[in-house]
């Protein structure tokens, strides 16, 4: 057991550290997350693959316990994580040095660990996040897209679709989840993707029927290469998806620079530099 | 290069928690110097590690489903089907052949593993939002309409008729460690440091406060005096014409909007760190606020309106009193 949570402020003892394992676990882990997850009394884990899995048990043979079993066929996913959660926590409350470990990026689309830390932090015990590697960060390495040239909108997919999101189609867009957009269970063998029509209806209000996207799924093993498809929107419906799938739309406008707006940038640079001629010496 | 024996589970193991082959995979995600050793010569590594051949064909062949079926404990019996691959070289000496053997993993049986239920494909772990009754516990679902509000809250601040708050002079010096973010919005903490401590916002901008000063005072007053001169460069012949100039600056100074529209500022506010990070990080704050807040930051659209409506009416009457008194 930890006697401090390493604050020094007199907070409770028992402490929080949420760490990513990334996606594909050799070669993704930070050395401060093996670190974390060897010193941790408790470590509670969601890995997608049995590398990430046995990597854990053998770092923290003691305290290496999966959250896995929350899962259930059918079970609402809230509800999963909402177990996850309270977990995570009663161990904190027990006064544990506590790791909880994601695939991913522990911070991406993660609800668990977002609320962890803040429920943790509410209740006066030390929590903290470690950044990760995630699947986006993939799709920008093996899809050669960088976000800040056409910018990047990223949405979850059944958000996207439900909550009205606003596409700007000048820029790049990613959809998270699209393989299991409009399902909010779990499932082991094959999601129900009946929204899938509608959400190929959203996209053609903003980009043609032959308009390309990527469907990416990366690497989570060593020495495999990342799946990419292409496909277009209109034939979106007919490629097999997996939960696994994040789906790259590229630009599908050209960006239009505001020229009224550089004008006024132009005369508010002009005006400094005015400034800073009449500025007495 | 010392040659491991095989395991005694038909050569591609048990997929036992002693496993060799997981537990060197295992080594890799740990120990960057084997990685390292790996990357350069995987067949020595393997070796060295005492991987048999068909396992090292699973590694090498690249198919995810049958790294996955050795991982998940089947064996190369129940379904690796390992080819063994004649190599024929042309040898040193003229009309000699070199033959040498090598395992390859039996790619068109990989197909065969559709699925492996003890590692399912986890969605990403946000919770569903088609369900709103799913979320009782989120009190700040109901309150979605108030993102429309977000706008409210900064821009009645910059109205002309909040001006008579000027008399406010003396709070400037507490302003400063806010005005800096405005000029890089995107570069500044201000859309990490909030998740990180989302309490303790202020504290991290308190360094900047010795760069705002220089920046703003100087882009305040003689922006006035360069206005007038370009205005009616005549009228430089009036000296009573600059003292009211200088009295329009505190109108522009952007530390007055600066404090109204930062978003630090805007989202602790509202929802300090109950509702955007920690519910749903896809609806909260990095997404909605860059879209309201970015055309507030920029302090020179903000200060436009501001100083027109403001430095005509004030300053004309006083650069030109011939007009008032031919009117």
């Amino acid at each position: 057991m930890s006697e401090t949570n390493g604050a020094g402020n007199g907070a409770k003892k028992g402490s929080l550290i949420v760490v990513g394992t990334g996606i594909r676990t050799v070669g993704h882990m930070t050395l401060e997350a093996v670190a974390w997850l060897k010193q941790a009394d408790k470590v509670l884990y969601v890995v997608g693959d049995p590398i990430a899995e046995a990597m854990i048990k053998d770092l923290n043979p003691d305290g290496a316990e999966s959250l896995t079993p929350y899962y259930a066929v059918g079970k609402p996913r809230i509800d999963t994580y909402n177990e996850m959660i309270e977990r995570i926590l009663a161990c904190v409350r027990e006064g544990m040095t506590t790791c909880c470990a994601c695939y991913g990026h522990p911070g991406v689309f993660v609800y668990p660990s977002h609320e962890s830390v803040r429920r943790a932090r509410a209740e006066g015990y030390s929590a903290r996040m470690l950044p990760g590697i995630s699947s986006e960060d993939c799709l920008f390495a093996d899809l050669g897209v960088d976000p800040g040239i056409n910018g990047c909108q990223s949405y979850e997919a059944t958000d996207f679709l439900v909550n009205g999101r606003k596409i700007d189609p000048s820029s790049s867009v990613v959809l998270w989840q699209i393989g299991v957009v409009g399902d909010g269970t779990f499932k082991t063998n094959g999601y129900d993707l009946s929204a899938m029509p509608l959400l190929i209806e959203r996209l053609l209000a903003h980009y043609p029927m032959n308009h390309p996207i990527y469907l990416y799924e990366a690497a989570v093993l060593p020495g495999c290469e990342p799946t990419i498809i292409q496909a277009t929107i209109a034939t979106l419906g007919q490629v097999p998806l997996s939960a696994g799938f994040t789906a790259y739309i590229p630009p599908g406008a050209a960006t239009m620079s505001d020229p009224t707006l550089l004008y006024r940038m132009n005369a508010l640079a002009g005006a400094a530099q005015a400034q800073a001629q009449a500025r007495p010496q | 290069m010392a040659q491991a024996p095989k395991n005694e589970t038909g050569g591609a193991g048990g997929g036992t928690e002693n496993d060799g082959f997981k537990t060197f995979l295992v080594g890799l995600a740990t120990d960057p110097s084997q990685l390292g050793r790996f990357i350069k010569d995987p067949d020595a590594t393997m070796a060295d590690a005492g991987i048999s051949a068909a396992d090292q064909a699973v590694l090498k062949s690249g198919q995810a489903a049958a790294i996955y079926a050795r991982l998940a404990g089947q064996t190369a019996a129940a379904g690796i089907a390992a080819l063994l691959v004649v190599d024929v070289t042309e040898g040193a000496e003229a009309g000699s052949q070199d033959v040498s053997l090598r395992a390859q993993a039996a790619q068109s049986l990989f197909p065969q593993f559709p699925h492996f239920p003890q590692f399912p494909q986890f969605p990403q772990i946000v919770p569903p939002q088609i369900v709103i009754s799913h979320f009782p516990q989120f009190p700040q679902f109901p309150q979605f309409p108030q993102f429309p509000q977000f706008p409210q809250i900064v821009p009645p601040q910059i109205v002309t008729s909040h001006f008579p708050q000027f008399p406010q002079f003396p709070q400037f010096p507490q302003f400063p460690q806010i005005v800096m973010p405005q000029i890089h919005p995107q570069i500044v903490a201000p859309q990490i440091h909030p998740q990180i401590h989302p309490q303790v916002v202020a504290p991290q901008i308190h360094p900047q406060p010795a760069v705002v000063f220089p920046q703003i005072f100087p882009q305040i007053f003689p922006l006035v005096l360069v206005a007038s001169q370009g205005f009616a460069p005549g009228l430089l012949h009036f000296p009573q014409i600059v003292p009211p100039q200088i009295v329009v600056s505190p109108q522009i100074h952007p530390q007055i909007v600066a404090p109204q529209i930062h978003p630090q500022i805007v989202a602790p506010q509202i929802h300090p760190q109950i509702v955007a990070p920690q519910i749903h990080p896809q609806i909260v704050a990095p997404q909605i606020h860059p879209q309201i807040v970015a055309p507030q930051i920029h302090p020179q659209f903000v200060v436009f309106p501001q100083i027109f409506p403001q430095i005509f009416p004030q300053v004309f009457p006083q650069i030109f009193p011939w007009f008032t008194q031919q009117g």
